[in-house]
Protein backbone atom coordinates (compact mmCIF):
# COMPACT_ATOMS: atom_id res chain seq x y z
CA UNK A 1 0.00 0.00 0.00
CA UNK A 2 1.86 3.06 -1.10
CA UNK A 3 1.24 6.79 -0.57
CA UNK A 4 -0.40 7.28 -4.30
CA UNK A 5 -2.79 4.38 -3.61
CA UNK A 6 -3.71 5.85 -0.20
CA UNK A 7 -4.44 9.52 -1.77
CA UNK A 8 -6.02 8.80 -4.78
CA UNK A 9 -8.25 6.26 -3.03
CA UNK A 10 -9.05 8.30 0.21
CA UNK A 11 -8.03 6.00 2.21
CA UNK A 12 -6.94 8.57 5.00
CA UNK A 13 -10.42 9.64 4.93
CA UNK A 14 -12.24 6.58 4.27
CA UNK A 15 -10.50 5.29 7.40
CA UNK A 16 -11.91 7.70 9.89
CA UNK A 17 -15.13 7.26 8.02
CA UNK A 18 -15.17 3.37 8.71
CA UNK A 19 -15.67 2.55 5.03
CA UNK A 20 -12.98 0.77 4.46
CA UNK A 21 -13.40 -3.21 4.06
CA UNK A 22 -11.84 -5.36 6.89
CA UNK A 23 -9.14 -6.65 4.30
CA UNK A 24 -8.55 -3.00 3.41
CA UNK A 25 -8.64 -1.60 7.42
CA UNK A 26 -5.79 -4.04 8.05
CA UNK A 27 -3.60 -2.98 5.29
CA UNK A 28 -4.10 0.45 6.36
CA UNK A 29 -3.20 0.15 9.82
CA UNK A 30 -0.52 -1.85 9.10
CA UNK A 31 0.68 0.65 6.74
CA UNK A 32 0.43 4.26 9.02
CA UNK A 33 2.05 2.02 12.14
CA UNK A 34 5.03 1.53 9.83
CA UNK A 35 5.37 4.87 8.39
CA UNK A 36 5.01 7.90 10.81
CA UNK A 37 4.69 10.17 8.37
CA UNK A 38 1.44 8.20 7.16
CA UNK A 39 0.29 8.30 10.66
CA UNK A 40 0.87 12.24 11.05
CA UNK A 41 -1.19 12.63 7.70
CA UNK A 42 -3.79 10.84 9.14
CA UNK A 43 -3.73 12.96 12.16
CA UNK A 44 -3.97 15.88 10.04
CA UNK A 45 -6.77 14.50 8.48
CA UNK A 46 -8.58 13.67 11.16
CA UNK A 47 -8.08 17.21 13.08
CA UNK A 48 -9.47 18.56 9.79
CA UNK A 49 -12.47 16.49 9.69
CA UNK A 50 -13.37 17.27 12.91
CA UNK A 51 -12.57 21.39 12.48
CA UNK A 52 -15.37 21.35 9.58
CA UNK A 53 -18.20 19.44 11.63
CA UNK A 54 -17.68 22.28 14.37
CA UNK A 55 -17.20 24.81 11.18
CA UNK A 56 -20.48 23.62 9.90
CA UNK A 57 -22.22 23.09 13.91
CA UNK A 58 -21.24 26.90 14.60
CA UNK A 59 -22.61 28.46 11.15
CA UNK A 60 -25.78 26.67 11.65
CA UNK A 61 -26.04 27.80 15.12
CA UNK A 62 -28.52 30.06 15.89
CA UNK A 63 -27.17 33.67 16.50
CA UNK A 64 -28.56 36.30 18.61
CA UNK A 65 -29.52 38.77 16.39
CA UNK A 66 -28.96 42.40 16.97
CA UNK A 67 -31.89 44.79 19.37
CA UNK A 68 -34.20 45.78 16.56
CA UNK A 69 -34.81 48.89 18.21
CA UNK A 70 -31.21 50.40 17.76
CA UNK A 71 -30.84 49.00 13.61
CA UNK A 72 -34.50 50.90 13.32
CA UNK A 73 -32.86 54.14 14.83
CA UNK A 74 -29.92 53.60 13.00
CA UNK A 75 -31.37 53.58 9.76
CA UNK A 76 -34.21 56.01 10.24
CA UNK A 77 -31.24 58.83 11.36
CA UNK A 78 -31.58 62.04 8.74
CA UNK A 79 -27.41 61.35 9.33
CA UNK A 80 -27.78 57.81 7.86
CA UNK A 81 -30.10 58.98 4.95
CA UNK A 82 -27.49 61.64 3.86
CA UNK A 83 -24.89 59.03 3.89
CA UNK A 84 -26.69 56.76 2.27
CA UNK A 85 -27.88 59.19 -0.10
CA UNK A 86 -23.91 60.03 -1.21
CA UNK A 87 -22.57 56.60 -2.01
CA UNK A 88 -25.54 55.70 -3.89
CA UNK A 89 -24.35 59.11 -6.04
CA UNK A 90 -21.04 58.05 -5.83
CA UNK A 91 -21.68 54.36 -7.22
CA UNK A 92 -23.86 55.52 -9.81
CA UNK A 93 -21.22 57.97 -11.17
CA UNK A 94 -18.80 55.19 -10.81
CA UNK A 95 -20.71 52.77 -12.58
CA UNK A 96 -21.69 55.15 -15.55
CA UNK A 97 -17.81 55.40 -15.89
CA UNK A 98 -17.43 52.19 -16.42
CA UNK A 99 -19.92 51.54 -18.85
CA UNK A 100 -18.89 54.03 -20.99
CA UNK A 101 -14.92 52.42 -20.67
CA UNK A 102 -16.78 49.24 -21.85
CA UNK A 103 -18.50 50.48 -24.52
CA UNK A 104 -15.14 52.09 -25.63
CA UNK A 105 -13.42 48.84 -25.32
CA UNK A 106 -16.28 47.16 -27.60
CA UNK A 107 -16.46 49.68 -30.21
CA UNK A 108 -12.77 50.02 -30.91
CA UNK A 109 -11.87 46.04 -30.31
CA UNK A 110 -9.81 45.45 -26.95
CA UNK A 111 -7.31 43.04 -29.13
CA UNK A 112 -5.95 45.93 -30.69
CA UNK A 113 -5.98 48.24 -27.36
CA UNK A 114 -4.24 44.92 -25.44
CA UNK A 115 -1.74 44.75 -28.22
CA UNK A 116 -0.57 47.89 -28.39
CA UNK A 117 -0.24 48.20 -24.27
CA UNK A 118 1.29 44.69 -24.17
CA UNK A 119 -1.12 42.94 -22.00
CA UNK A 120 -0.62 40.10 -19.93
CA UNK A 121 -3.49 37.83 -19.06
CA UNK A 122 -3.60 35.22 -16.65
CA UNK A 123 -5.63 31.93 -17.66
CA UNK A 124 -5.92 29.22 -14.67
CA UNK A 125 -6.90 26.21 -16.98
CA UNK A 126 -9.26 23.39 -15.17
CA UNK A 127 -9.59 19.83 -15.53
CA UNK A 128 -13.27 19.34 -15.88
CA UNK A 129 -15.01 15.64 -16.63
CA UNK A 130 -17.67 16.18 -19.67
CA UNK A 131 -17.90 17.34 -22.96
CA UNK A 132 -17.79 20.77 -22.72
CA UNK A 133 -14.65 22.39 -22.84
CA UNK A 134 -14.71 24.96 -19.88
CA UNK A 135 -10.81 26.08 -21.14
CA UNK A 136 -12.20 28.63 -24.18
CA UNK A 137 -10.70 31.72 -24.59
CA UNK A 138 -11.15 34.56 -27.65
CA UNK A 139 -7.50 34.93 -29.61
CA UNK A 140 -5.54 37.68 -27.88
CA UNK A 141 -4.13 40.36 -29.78
CA UNK A 142 0.23 40.02 -31.58
CA UNK A 143 1.21 41.62 -28.51
CA UNK A 144 -0.60 40.18 -25.75
CA UNK A 145 0.90 37.72 -23.38
CA UNK A 146 -1.48 34.91 -22.42
CA UNK A 147 -0.50 32.90 -19.41
CA UNK A 148 -1.61 29.34 -18.67
CA UNK A 149 -1.67 28.38 -15.10
CA UNK A 150 -1.03 24.74 -15.16
CA UNK A 151 -1.83 22.79 -11.71
CA UNK A 152 1.12 20.17 -11.36
CA UNK A 153 -1.15 18.07 -9.42
CA UNK A 154 0.30 16.48 -6.28
CA UNK A 155 3.22 14.34 -7.74
CA UNK A 156 6.66 14.56 -6.29
CA UNK A 157 8.03 16.26 -9.22
CA UNK A 158 10.74 18.62 -9.01
CA UNK A 159 10.80 20.26 -12.57
CA UNK A 160 8.32 20.52 -15.16
CA UNK A 161 8.15 20.43 -18.91
CA UNK A 162 4.92 21.95 -20.60
CA UNK A 163 3.89 21.83 -24.29
CA UNK A 164 1.72 23.58 -25.92
CA UNK A 165 0.59 21.74 -29.31
CA UNK A 166 -2.49 21.77 -32.10
CA UNK A 167 -4.70 19.16 -31.43
CA UNK A 168 -3.47 17.47 -34.70
CA UNK A 169 0.04 17.12 -33.14
CA UNK A 170 2.37 19.81 -34.28
CA UNK A 171 3.94 21.53 -31.13
CA UNK A 172 3.47 25.53 -30.89
CA UNK A 173 5.94 25.66 -27.73
CA UNK A 174 7.90 23.95 -25.28
CA UNK A 175 9.22 25.15 -22.11
CA UNK A 176 11.36 23.07 -20.21
CA UNK A 177 12.89 23.74 -16.56
CA UNK A 178 9.46 24.51 -15.08
CA UNK A 179 9.09 25.29 -11.40
CA UNK A 180 5.77 26.03 -9.12
CA UNK A 181 5.59 29.84 -8.54
CA UNK A 182 2.21 31.61 -8.14
CA UNK A 183 -0.28 29.67 -5.89
CA UNK A 184 1.19 26.64 -6.85
CA UNK A 185 0.93 26.28 -10.18
CA UNK A 186 2.70 26.60 -13.23
CA UNK A 187 3.04 29.83 -15.32
CA UNK A 188 3.23 29.05 -19.16
CA UNK A 189 3.42 32.07 -21.11
CA UNK A 190 2.43 32.21 -24.53
CA UNK A 191 3.09 35.30 -27.20
CA UNK A 192 -0.02 36.20 -28.31
CA UNK A 193 0.89 35.23 -32.14
CA UNK A 194 0.87 31.05 -31.57
CA UNK A 195 -2.24 31.39 -30.04
CA UNK A 196 -4.43 31.81 -33.04
CA UNK A 197 -7.46 30.64 -33.22
CA UNK A 198 -8.15 26.35 -33.14
CA UNK A 199 -8.07 23.53 -30.94
CA UNK A 200 -4.87 23.25 -28.72
CA UNK A 201 -3.36 21.16 -25.79
CA UNK A 202 -1.16 21.49 -23.02
CA UNK A 203 0.20 18.41 -22.27
CA UNK A 204 2.57 18.46 -18.72
CA UNK A 205 5.50 16.52 -17.90
CA UNK A 206 7.43 16.06 -14.29
CA UNK A 207 10.65 14.77 -13.51
CA UNK A 208 13.44 15.08 -10.88
CA UNK A 209 16.96 16.82 -10.80
CA UNK A 210 18.30 13.53 -10.09
CA UNK A 211 16.85 11.56 -12.85
CA UNK A 212 19.85 10.95 -15.29
CA UNK A 213 19.59 12.63 -18.73
CA UNK A 214 18.24 9.31 -20.19
CA UNK A 215 15.16 8.93 -18.53
CA UNK A 216 12.19 10.14 -19.92
CA UNK A 217 10.04 12.77 -17.75
CA UNK A 218 6.50 11.19 -16.49
CA UNK A 219 3.43 12.47 -18.30
CA UNK A 220 0.95 13.83 -15.64
CA UNK A 221 -1.98 15.75 -17.71
CA UNK A 222 -2.83 16.59 -21.24
CA UNK A 223 -5.41 19.51 -20.82
CA UNK A 224 -7.75 20.65 -23.83
CA UNK A 225 -7.50 24.61 -25.23
CA UNK A 226 -9.72 26.28 -27.55
CA UNK A 227 -9.14 29.47 -28.97
CA UNK A 228 -11.75 30.90 -30.88
CA UNK A 229 -11.78 34.11 -33.25
CA UNK A 230 -12.58 37.03 -31.48
CA UNK A 231 -16.04 38.73 -32.12
CA UNK B 1 21.62 1.72 14.82
CA UNK B 2 18.02 2.35 12.58
CA UNK B 3 18.09 5.87 11.74
CA UNK B 4 14.53 7.56 10.21
CA UNK B 5 16.07 7.84 7.09
CA UNK B 6 16.00 3.74 6.65
CA UNK B 7 13.19 2.19 5.17
CA UNK B 8 10.70 0.47 7.20
CA UNK B 9 12.18 -3.24 7.27
CA UNK B 10 15.17 -2.34 7.56
CA UNK B 11 14.27 -0.45 10.78
CA UNK B 12 12.02 -2.67 12.37
CA UNK B 13 14.60 -6.04 11.42
CA UNK B 14 17.41 -3.96 13.25
CA UNK B 15 15.19 -2.98 16.24
CA UNK B 16 13.75 -6.76 16.98
CA UNK B 17 17.59 -7.79 16.40
CA UNK B 18 18.96 -5.29 18.83
CA UNK B 19 15.93 -5.95 21.63
CA UNK B 20 16.82 -9.77 21.30
CA UNK B 21 20.45 -9.29 22.06
CA UNK B 22 19.44 -7.15 25.38
CA UNK B 23 19.35 -3.51 24.25
CA UNK B 24 17.23 -1.37 26.39
CA UNK B 25 17.97 1.57 24.11
CA UNK B 26 16.35 -0.04 20.93
CA UNK B 27 13.07 -1.13 23.51
CA UNK B 28 12.73 2.69 24.23
CA UNK B 29 13.22 3.26 20.28
CA UNK B 30 10.43 0.61 19.27
CA UNK B 31 8.07 2.17 21.58
CA UNK B 32 8.76 5.65 20.27
CA UNK B 33 8.57 4.86 16.63
CA UNK B 34 4.65 2.97 16.99
CA UNK B 35 3.61 4.33 20.25
CA UNK B 36 1.59 7.11 18.66
CA UNK B 37 0.27 5.36 15.85
CA UNK B 38 -0.49 1.93 18.17
CA UNK B 39 -2.56 4.64 20.48
CA UNK B 40 -4.57 5.89 17.88
CA UNK B 41 -5.66 2.37 16.22
CA UNK B 42 -6.55 2.09 19.85
CA UNK B 43 -8.53 4.42 20.61
CA UNK B 44 -10.65 3.94 17.46
CA UNK B 45 -11.18 0.24 18.61
CA UNK B 46 -11.91 0.81 21.86
CA UNK B 47 -13.49 4.71 22.11
CA UNK B 48 -11.74 4.51 25.39
CA UNK B 49 -8.89 6.51 26.00
CA UNK B 50 -7.56 5.06 29.71
CA UNK B 51 -8.36 1.69 28.24
CA UNK B 52 -6.45 2.62 24.83
CA UNK B 53 -3.14 3.88 27.11
CA UNK B 54 -3.69 0.38 29.11
CA UNK B 55 -3.57 -1.98 26.27
CA UNK B 56 -0.51 0.12 24.29
CA UNK B 57 1.66 -0.42 27.84
CA UNK B 58 -0.08 -4.25 27.48
CA UNK B 59 1.25 -4.78 23.72
CA UNK B 60 4.56 -3.22 24.46
CA UNK B 61 4.98 -5.80 27.20
CA UNK B 62 4.24 -8.59 25.54
CA UNK B 63 6.26 -7.57 22.59
CA UNK B 64 9.23 -6.86 24.61
CA UNK B 65 8.77 -10.13 26.35
CA UNK B 66 8.56 -12.00 23.17
CA UNK B 67 11.71 -10.19 21.37
CA UNK B 68 14.08 -10.65 23.89
CA UNK B 69 12.80 -14.40 24.69
CA UNK B 70 13.17 -15.20 20.80
CA UNK B 71 13.37 -13.22 17.04
CA UNK B 72 10.17 -12.99 15.10
CA UNK B 73 9.33 -15.73 12.47
CA UNK B 74 9.28 -12.20 9.92
CA UNK B 75 11.78 -9.03 12.12
CA UNK B 76 10.54 -6.67 9.08
CA UNK B 77 7.03 -7.37 9.68
CA UNK B 78 7.24 -6.05 13.53
CA UNK B 79 4.36 -3.03 12.85
CA UNK B 80 1.66 -5.60 11.41
CA UNK B 81 3.38 -8.10 14.53
CA UNK B 82 2.40 -4.94 17.32
CA UNK B 83 -1.11 -4.74 15.31
CA UNK B 84 -1.98 -7.85 15.82
CA UNK B 85 -0.84 -8.19 19.18
CA UNK B 86 -2.76 -5.02 20.42
CA UNK B 87 -6.20 -6.74 18.87
CA UNK B 88 -5.36 -9.70 20.53
CA UNK B 89 -5.38 -7.67 24.10
CA UNK B 90 -8.35 -6.36 23.06
CA UNK B 91 -10.36 -9.48 22.02
CA UNK B 92 -9.05 -10.56 25.53
CA UNK B 93 -10.90 -7.61 27.23
CA UNK B 94 -14.01 -7.41 25.73
CA UNK B 95 -14.24 -10.85 26.72
CA UNK B 96 -13.45 -10.09 29.90
CA UNK B 97 -10.74 -12.44 30.68
CA UNK B 98 -7.63 -11.68 32.90
CA UNK B 99 -5.14 -9.55 31.03
CA UNK B 100 -2.44 -11.66 30.14
CA UNK B 101 -0.17 -11.68 32.94
CA UNK B 102 3.81 -10.88 32.61
CA UNK B 103 6.64 -12.32 34.23
CA UNK B 104 9.26 -10.41 33.03
CA UNK B 105 11.46 -7.60 34.97
CA UNK B 106 8.77 -4.70 35.58
CA UNK B 107 11.27 -1.52 36.05
CA UNK B 108 12.51 -2.56 32.62
CA UNK B 109 9.39 -2.81 30.34
CA UNK B 110 7.99 -0.09 32.17
CA UNK B 111 8.70 2.35 29.28
CA UNK B 112 7.16 5.80 29.66
CA UNK B 113 5.70 6.62 26.47
CA UNK B 114 6.47 10.57 25.18
CA UNK B 115 3.15 11.87 24.94
CA UNK B 116 4.08 15.22 23.41
CA UNK B 117 5.20 14.76 19.78
CA UNK B 118 2.43 15.89 18.12
CA UNK B 119 3.11 18.29 15.66
CA UNK B 120 -0.58 20.48 16.74
CA UNK B 121 -1.26 19.25 20.40
CA UNK B 122 -1.46 22.91 21.50
CA UNK B 123 -3.96 23.76 18.99
CA UNK B 124 -7.22 24.80 20.13
CA UNK B 125 -10.57 23.21 19.03
CA UNK B 126 -11.85 26.61 17.81
CA UNK B 127 -8.52 27.70 16.31
CA UNK B 128 -9.02 24.79 14.00
CA UNK B 129 -12.55 25.83 13.60
CA UNK B 130 -11.08 29.27 12.68
CA UNK B 131 -7.95 27.23 10.22
CA UNK B 132 -11.32 26.04 8.31
CA UNK B 133 -12.98 29.34 8.29
CA UNK B 134 -9.94 30.69 6.36
CA UNK B 135 -9.18 27.78 4.45
CA UNK B 136 -13.08 28.29 2.94
CA UNK B 137 -12.81 31.76 1.94
CA UNK B 138 -9.38 31.35 0.31
CA UNK B 139 -10.81 28.55 -2.06
CA UNK B 140 -11.42 30.01 -5.85
CA UNK B 141 -14.37 28.79 -6.31
CA UNK B 142 -17.80 27.92 -4.92
CA UNK B 143 -17.04 24.65 -6.52
CA UNK B 144 -14.37 23.95 -4.58
CA UNK B 145 -16.24 24.87 -1.42
CA UNK B 146 -18.79 23.14 -2.07
CA UNK B 147 -16.36 19.67 -2.94
CA UNK B 148 -14.90 20.27 0.62
CA UNK B 149 -17.97 20.36 2.40
CA UNK B 150 -20.24 17.58 0.56
CA UNK B 151 -16.66 15.40 1.84
CA UNK B 152 -16.09 16.91 5.02
CA UNK B 153 -19.66 17.54 6.01
CA UNK B 154 -22.01 16.09 3.92
CA UNK B 155 -19.79 12.61 3.98
CA UNK B 156 -20.34 12.25 0.31
CA UNK B 157 -17.98 9.97 -1.18
CA UNK B 158 -15.74 10.72 -4.11
CA UNK B 159 -17.68 9.16 -7.09
CA UNK B 160 -20.96 11.00 -5.75
CA UNK B 161 -19.31 14.11 -5.42
CA UNK B 162 -17.59 13.92 -8.83
CA UNK B 163 -20.77 13.40 -10.56
CA UNK B 164 -22.74 16.24 -8.80
CA UNK B 165 -20.12 19.11 -9.29
CA UNK B 166 -19.20 17.44 -12.88
CA UNK B 167 -15.26 17.46 -11.89
CA UNK B 168 -12.84 14.39 -12.47
CA UNK B 169 -10.71 12.49 -9.73
CA UNK B 170 -7.58 14.68 -10.32
CA UNK B 171 -9.39 17.85 -9.64
CA UNK B 172 -10.97 16.19 -6.79
CA UNK B 173 -7.74 15.03 -5.24
CA UNK B 174 -5.68 18.22 -6.04
CA UNK B 175 -8.77 20.00 -4.35
CA UNK B 176 -8.45 17.74 -1.36
CA UNK B 177 -4.79 17.53 -1.27
CA UNK B 178 -4.39 21.58 -1.05
CA UNK B 179 -6.79 21.94 1.54
CA UNK B 180 -5.47 19.65 3.67
CA UNK B 181 -1.76 21.66 2.73
CA UNK B 182 -3.51 24.97 3.36
CA UNK B 183 -4.70 23.57 7.28
CA UNK B 184 -1.49 22.53 8.01
CA UNK B 185 0.00 25.64 7.30
CA UNK B 186 -2.71 27.20 8.88
CA UNK B 187 -2.10 24.74 12.03
CA UNK B 188 1.41 25.30 12.23
CA UNK B 189 0.60 29.03 12.74
CA UNK B 190 -1.58 28.97 15.28
CA UNK B 191 1.28 26.65 17.30
CA UNK B 192 3.55 28.90 16.61
CA UNK B 193 1.67 31.76 18.47
CA UNK B 194 0.04 29.68 20.89
CA UNK B 195 3.89 29.64 22.53
CA UNK B 196 3.45 33.85 22.65
CA UNK B 197 -0.18 34.11 23.06
CA UNK B 198 -3.28 31.98 24.22
CA UNK B 199 -5.48 33.32 21.22
CA UNK B 200 -4.76 32.92 17.70
CA UNK B 201 -5.74 35.00 15.02
CA UNK B 202 -5.64 34.40 11.52
CA UNK B 203 -4.99 36.53 8.79
CA UNK B 204 -7.14 36.51 5.87
CA UNK B 205 -4.85 36.48 2.30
Amino acid sequence: MDRQQIRENQLVERYLNGTLSPAEEQAFEEAYLADPQLEQELDLAERLRTAFKDFDAAGSAPRAAPPRARWLDLVSSPRYALAASLVAAVALASTAGLYVQNQTLRSGGAGETFAARGQTRLLPLVSVRGAANPNEIAAPGAGELTVLLLDPGFGEYEVYRAVLARRDGQEVLRRDGMSPTYEGLLAFAVPGEMLSPGSYEIRLSGGRRDWPATRELDELSRTPLTVVARP
Amino acid sequence: MAEDSDSEPQIAADLCARIHQGSRDAEEQMVRRYGAALLRLLKRRTRDAELALDLRQDTFRVAIERLRRSVLEDPAGLAPYLRAVALNLLVAQRRKDTRRATTADSEAIEIAVDEGGGPFDNVSREQMRQAVGVLLSELGTPRDRDLLTRFYIQDQDKATICAALDVDSLHFNRVLFRAKERFRQLLLQAERRAGSSSVAVFRVR
